[in-house]
């Protein structure tokens, strides 16, 4: 076996007329222990390089979900000058508030409706403008662009589009027969949650979806199609499979989107009516800064980074060992 | 730098000389860090400007035109505001003001957080509610310690149920509003209808003619009475279905702060929104889906014939619809009851290290008492049909020059009511609006769900 020089030949040429390493009596002289502090400055190098980003991670995440899993054991309350400590009492306190539990329910089914209409619609778009169609980078855009709007933004527009006496859409659907109370029925209003976050996230599913086909290789098609496989066979051995890593960023970025999703919901419905749309969320945000029980409120939090956390490792679990 | 020592021998020498360098150094570092700490502590006491940060609410809109001494980017209404500051930033060039602005519903929160963070704002604006439990966490100064001559000529129920906590003064009053009932005049010449309606009796009849399907897709979208009861502007509904509980002989909290939701008013007052809505359907729906302030577009849309509004929102309002188009009514009651309101008092506090500041505690007083002016006061009326907090204010000719401009002062002065002060009041409302919500959208039984919901208000305040 021949052995592989780990240097081009040229780099470990000895200029013409510069000292060598070491003396014959096997000293070393001072350009070597210069190589040696390169030598180690290399080794330390990289840990400087990724030190600033490090210390970020460590101030703005890591401290702050310290932070925050401390006071989950205590009864901090913005309007109290006197914090105690209440072991898990705040734990005990969640398990049973029937409010919370409901809040873990709406989150779930808007987890559940978002995450597969988004993805479903998601892959629909990016296979349709994956393809060499006209205007192609314009409807790639078109469908983009509802991403490109704040939450905020686009919560108000629908909740105006679709409010009871005075929306454009329900007007127009009442044109048709059509009446539908929005915000008034909380399925309706649960429902309607999901149109927003689908209408505006569905163009990021693509995006991720449209990056990941444009990896495969076209040669497998070429192959499939000779084989005699039509579109459905090609997606379902070629494509899927071989689209599982993005899928699996798309859901793990897109569930913990919905599981922390306050914006939609309190700009769309304020969690009502009669709070029956609150997400964990909207649930969280109102038990610290408008009930301001700063303890309470940290306690939903680690909750909710609890659920993502077991959500992220269930999904990439599910993987086959091949493709993790 | 040498440092000589007594040394035996010259390696000695130079490791005691090592030794002292380095106690010198440490005694250096010492030193400068207790300079630095003691300059801390105590700040230098130099001469030249103050300066005051003041936290505004965003919807304001007032702060572009103060930074660039542009009051035509300043909305018509806060140019009372703009005004006064302008004069007080004339007659005190030594003081320089900055501001904050923050979204409406979380300004206190703003507040506290910068409190808690040790750099509040001097200066912050809030509703009277917000005043007892900043004040309770000592987040905000007793304006009492500073001199000042006039608190006697302030509306003393104002002074002393919204803007004082345990008979120390922390807010400075602006102008006051009420709420009542608003009516699109058109709309009641249209159905008939001469005078706005007095009694729930009255409006219930007349919500009856003015309810109408104007389209023709076979749903009303005009409706005979709206109110804000939506969990999307909480803590409106509570201030604004209060006035219908106080003519009642009501209350929404005992004499220790309890929030109440369950006696015979508020039984009474659930009853007759249910009834509304499902009975008589004339409640619109619109009431519980809408944000704080949007009576504004459903009255100029004619979604609402009448509706329970604050007297805040008249300018933008009779700036949509033209100045004869929007009448304005006291607030119904039931018969035989005297009409009450619910009194918007907004004020401006001072955070503690600001009053502790022997530079920065004065000047903001300073400011504080231009707010509080008379001169604000008129501004207030000119610009925003503000009511007056001062009594030497009320007898101006301003609020005779316009018959609207002189109910509105005559009427908040008679009937309003500040919010008062709750515990937990945020959880409360919550509490009480899905109670509401629940028992006219889901029709779920009065009694049942108000006992059920005061339960769990409690549950709360024991937790």
């Amino acid at each position: 076996m021949t052995s592989v020089p780990t240097r081009p030949a040229a780099a470990r040429a000895v200029p013409a007329g510069r000292p060598t390493a070491a003396t014959p009596s096997g000293r070393v002289r001072p350009r070597l222990r210069a190589l040696g502090r390169r030598a180690g400055s290399d080794r330390v190098l990289p840990y400087l390089l990724v030190a600033p980003a490090v210390l970020l991670v460590f101030a703005l995440t890591v401290y702050p979900t310290v932070y925050v899993l401390q006071t989950s054991f205590t009864d901090r309350n913005l309007m109290r000058t006197v914090t105690r400590a209440v072991g898990f009492q705040n734990y005990a306190d969640l398990a049973t508030d029937e409010l919370a539990l409901r809040a873990l329910g709406n989150t779930a089914v808007f987890l559940v409706g978002s995450l597969a209409l988004i993805l479903a619609l998601g892959l629909a778009l990016a296979l349709a403008l994956n393809e060499p169609v006209r205007g192609r980078t314009f409807f790639r855009s078109v469908v983009v662009l509802p991403w490109a709007l704040t939450a905020v933004v686009v919560g108000v527009m629908w909740r105006w589009v679709l409010m009871p006496d005075i929306g454009i859409g329900n007007y127009l659907l009442a044109g048709l027969g059509v009446n539908i109370s929005f915000f008034l029925d909380p399925r309706a209003a649960l429902a309607t949650m999901v149109v927003v976050e689908v209408w505006r996230s569905t163009g990021y599913g693509m995006v991720l979806m449209l990056a990941g086909l444009q990896g495969i290789d076209a040669a497998l098609y070429e192959a499939a199609r000779i084989d005699g496989a039509g579109f459905w066979r090609a997606l379902r051995h070629i494509t899927l499979p071989l689209l599982v890593p993005t899928l699996l960023v798309a859901t793990i970025l897109l569930s913990i989107r919905a599981v922390n999703l306050i914006d939609i919901p309190l700009v769309v419905t304020g969690g009502g009516p009669a709070r029956l749309t609150e997400t964990l969320g909207l649930y969280m945000w109102k038990e610290s800064f408008a009930f301001h029980h700063i303890g309470y409120g940290s306690t939903v939090a680690i909750v909710m980074f609890a659920i993502n956390l077991v959500l992220t490792v269930l999904y990439i679990r599910s993987l086959p060992r091949g493709g993790r | 730098m040498s440092i000589r020592t007594r040394t035996s021998s010259p390696r000695a020498a130079s490791a005691a000389a090592a030794a002292v360098s380095r106690r010198a150094v440490l005694r250096g570092a010492t030193t400068t860090l207790g300079a630095m700490l003691a300059s801390r502590k105590a700040p230098a006491q130099t001469a030249g400007p103050v300066t005051l940060t003041l936290l505004l609410w965003e919807h304001w809109k007032v702060v572009e035109g103060l930074q660039k001494n542009d009051p035509a980017t300043v909305p018509r209404r806060r140019l009372w505001f703009y005004e006064i500051v302008k004069r007080f930033e004339g007659e005190h060039r030594d003081i320089k003001l900055q501001y904050q602005t923050a979204n409406w519903n979380v300004a206190t929160q703003t507040f506290i957080a910068a409190s808690q963070a040790g750099n509040p704002p001097d200066l912050v604006g809030a509703q009277s509610q917000d005043n007892q439990p900043l004040a309770n966490a000592g987040y905000v100064a007793d304006l009492g310690q500073f001199k000042y001559g006039e608190w006697d000529d302030f509306n003393q129920a104002v002074l002393r149920e919204a803007c004082s906590v345990d008979g120390k003064i922390v807010s400075m009053p602006v102008y006051l509003t009420s709420t009542g009932l608003g009516y699109n005049k058109a709309l009641l010449a249209q159905a008939g209808i001469k005078e706005p309606p007095r009694t729930w009796d009255d409006l219930i009849r007349a919500g009856k003619a003015l309810t109408r399907d104007t389209r023709g897709t076979g749903r009303p979208n005009q409706w005979g009475f709206g109110c804000e009861l939506s969990a999307a502007s909480t803590p409106n509904p509570v201030s604004f279905t209060m006035p219908m509980i106080r003519s009642a002989g009501g209350s929404i909290v005992d004499k220790d702060g309890r929030g109440l939701m369950d006696t015979p008013e508020h039984r009474r007052l659930a009853k007759l929104l249910q009834d509304m809505y499902h009975e008589h359907r004339i409640l619109a729906p619109e009431s519980f889906t809408m944000k704080a302030n949007d009576e504004v577009d459903l009255f100029g849309a004619k979604a609402w014939a009448t509706g329970i509004v604050i007297h805040a929102l008249l300018p933008p309002i009779l700036e949509k619809m033209g100045k004869d188009a929007f009448g304005f009514a006291p607030y119904p009651t039931f018969p035989g009851n005297e009409p009450r309101s619910y009194s918007e008092v907004y004020g401006f506090l001072m955070s503690s290290r600001a009053a502790k500041d022997p530079r920065r505690g004065p000047a903001a007083f300073e400011l504080l008492k231009a707010i509080g002016s008379v001169d604000a006061l008129l501004l207030a009326a000119k610009y925003q049909f503000g009511a007056p907090s001062r009594r030497s204010a009320l007898a101006n000719p301003i609020y005779k020059s316009d018959p609207l401009l002189g109910y509105l002062a005559d009427y908040t002065f008679k009937t309003a009511a500040p919010f008062p002060f709750i515990k937990e009041v945020g959880f409360y409302s919550e509490t009480f609006i899905e109670a509401l919500n629940l028992i006219v959208l889901q029709r779920q039984p009065v009694d049942e769900t108000l006992r059920r919901q005061q339960a769990r208000y409690e549950a709360r305040l024991r937790r």
